[in-house]
This record gives C-alpha cells, sequence and structure tokens, in this order.
C-alpha cells in the first residue's frame, strides 16, 4: 500500500475554508501535476499536506502508507516520507547549506552521519547538478537568487530522498538553464519508489517532467483529471 | 583550539572537527570484544582506549572507544574507526601517518601531531601486541 491518499480534505486558513473536499490518491512511480488559476488553493493543499500550522484541517484525512497523517506536525509527517519544496524558502542566516542538509538527514535517519562522508556525497550531487560546490558552505537561502533558492529545493530532495515530493512552483521564476536544472534533479527523483506532486502554471516544465496525471484545481477542488493533454489544452485556452 | 589548526583549514573542516567533538562516531563501549588496547598522549592527558571484534575471516566487525580526549583527537579517532569498521587486519595494520592525514582529509601543525595520531597508535599497538599478524 505505498502511496499518498487524500481523502475527503478541507482546509480552513483564518476563518476562511480553501480547500472544501479534495481528494486525490498518488502511488508510488507516478508524478502528478496540479494546475489550476491563483487562490485555488494550490498553495494551500502543499502546506496542509506538509502539517504547516497555519492551515487547519477541519475534516478529511491524509493517509501516507496506510499510516493517518491528519494533524501531525511537519516533522512527524516528514518522517513519514513526505518533502514539500517551499515556494518561498525561508533564509537562515548563520547556518550553512552542508550543516543544514546534514543535519536534517541525520534527524530522519535517527543516526549520526561520518561528516566528511557526508560532504563528499553532497558534492557529488552538486558537480552531477552542475552547482558551484562553494554553495555548501553558504548561508542558508541567505542572498540566494530565484534560481539558487530552487536549486537548494532540489539539492534538499535528492539529499533526503523521501518517497512523496510536493513541489510547489519550483519552476516559477525560472531562467531556461536553471529550468533544465531543476527537471534534471527532478527527474533522478523520480523512479518505481518515489513520486511526485507538480504543482505548476506553466507547461514548459511538464515537457522536461513528464506528467502521469495533470489535475485542475478551482476553489479547492479537483474539478478536471486527465493525462499530460490536458496541460496543453489550459496553456492554450486557459481555465475557462 | 582553532589557533592551533592548519591555517589553510578550510572552514567546513573547522565544522566537521566541531560537529565530530560534539557528536563522535563509534564512542560506544563495545562489550563483546576481541582485543583492546590504551593509548595516552602524556603531556596533554589525552587517552582513548580501543576495543575490536573481529569475523572469522579478520575483518573487523565492530569498533568502539572511550576516553578522554581534545577535540582534534576525537575528531580523528571518530574518523579512523569509521574508516576501519568491515576492512580486513591485514589492510588496517599498513596505516600511517599519511593515511591519518588523508582520513583526516588536512593536516595538523606539528604540535597537534599527537592528536592526530592518539587513536591510530591504540589501534596499531592493539594489533602489535596481540600478535594478530
Amino acid at each position: 500500500m505505498n502511496n499518498l491518499e487524500i481523502k475527503n480534505l478541507h482546509v480552513l486558513v483564518g476563518d476562511k475554508e480553501i480547500i472544501r473536499g479534495l481528494d486525490l490518491t498518488i502511488k508510488t512511480g507516478e508524478v502528478h501535476a496540479i494546475m489550476g488559476p491563483n487562490g485555488s488553493g494550490k498553495s494551500t493543499l502543499a502546506n496542509a499536506l506538509a502539517g504547516h500550522p497555519k492551515y487547519e484541517i477541519t475534516a478529511g484525512k491524509i493517509i501516507v502508507d496506510g499510516k493517518n497523517l491528519t494533524g501531525l506536525g511537519p516533522d512527524k509527517i516528514a518522517r513519514a516520507g513526505v518533502f514539500l519544496s517551499m515556494q518561498h524558502p525561508p533564509e537562515i542566516d548563520g547556518v550553512t547549506v552542508n550543516n543544514f542538509l546534514r543535519t536534517a538527514s541525520e534527524t530522519l535517519a535517527g543516526e549520526k552521519h561520518n561528516p566528511i562522508k557526508f560532504y563528499n556525497s553532497l558534492l557529488k550531487k552538486m558537480v552531477e547538478l552542475k552547482i558551484d560546490k562553494n554553495f555548501s558552505k553558504r548561508y542558508l537561502n541567505v542572498g540566494f537568487s530565484g534560481g539558487e533558492k530552487k536549486a537548494m529545493e532540489i539539492i534538499q530532495l535528492l539529499t533526503l530522498r523521501p518517497s512523496y515530493a510536493i513541489l510547489d512552483e519550483i519552476d516559477s521564476g525560472l531562467d531556461v538553464d536553471a529550468l533544465k536544472m531543476v527537471a534534471r534533479g527532478i527527474n533522478r527523483f523520480c523512479g518505481p519508489k518515489t513520486a511526485v506532486l507538480l504543482i505548476t502554471h506553466y507547461n514548459r516544465i511538464l515537457k522536461l517532467i513528464r506528467p502521469d496525471y495533470v489535475h485542475i484545481m478551482k476553489a479547492g477542488q479537483i474539478v478536471k483529471s486527465g493525462g499530460p493533454e490536458l496541460a496543453i489544452e489550459v496553456e492554450k485556452r486557459g481555465y475557462k | 583550539m582553532f589557533e592551533c589548526l592548519n591555517v589553510y583549514m578550510d572552514e567546513l573542516y573547522k565544522e566537521f572537527i566541531l560537529e565530530l567533538n560534539r557528536n563522535p562516531l563509534h564512542k560506544k563501549e563495545l562489550v563483546d570484544f576481541d582485543i583492546e588496547k590504551k593509548a595516552a598522549n602524556k603531556s596533554c592527558g589525552d587517552d582513548v582506549r580501543v576495543r575490536i571484534k573481529f569475523d572469522t575471516k579478520g575483518n573487523i566487525a565492530n569498533i568502539g572507544y572511550q576516553g578522554q580526549l581534545c577535540a582534534i583527537s576525537q575528531a580523528a579517532v571518530s574518523l579512523l574507526l569509521d574508516d576501519v569498521l568491515k576492512k580486513n587486519i591485514s589492510e588496517v595494520c599498513a596505516y600511517d601517518e599519511k593515511k591519518m592525514i588523508e582520513i583526516f582529509t588536512a593536516d595538523v601543525i606539528y604540535t597537534r601531531k599527537k592528536c592526530l595520531l592518539i587513536g591510530l597508535n591504540a589501534l596499531l599497538a592493539a594489533i602489535r601486541v596481540n600478535k594478530l599478524l
């Protein structure tokens, strides 16, 4: 039972209901894309799945590999194998990229790593993604460009190796080269034991990462589901 | 502590040493072991005791250390033990200062050589004293 099930999910932000009865099942080995107009609840869905305290789940369930994660904190959800790449990752001064990644990885693994071996494996990943190795010594997201922040999210994804990756607008604001780097990283992550939920506004990333399913979200619900052709249709005609 | 390190040492390696000092690897009391050996740096008061458990083929199946050590010693012993784990004794007995620098990924100044080598000394002495090779 390797899947992420969202059953009749209702999410409240403040006193406003943003997600209104959403159902979705994502099996490992699959890539799902969610598209939808601004304000349709895509980011709310991503944040609620990751256990953000601001997003209150009022009804429904989130089940990962048969385990009910509804209402748990982000640390427990992360340990269950769910990863969120944030639309706007925070800057943390004084914490190096290397230190942050090692600490996160150790916390998920429940054991200490050899810091030098960890660093070397991190450098290897960065070389593969064609990212400058001095990146690892910089403070987390501090002064990073839009592209660098997204590169950081991809390095996190490949280092922490979750089962389910929720990528919230990882392609927004990227130039062609940065988009290719992000797509390369995501394609590396994809495999029979992993699943991706890609939230995006643009079909261009879906040309590089071929989704198995495309869902259209409107007013807190999935209103239409289909294959990659649905994204092309959206690109041509909009959401009307 | 830092002023004693190689001036060319990377910021990251300082972080590694501090990390390994706070959270050393293989610092545990091995109850089931085949050989043990202590080593000490008398001038600074550091001491270490290494215990090793072998499998039937002479590979290091488990290893652990205890001791009072400075940050560099602690990091060096941690990395050494992590390196030799699962390796064969015949390979490990050839380890020398050059190999230790490679494992530590940096050299240290002369006055801290003893810190770098305390773990290796205990390990090699354990093999020698027990006439394992």
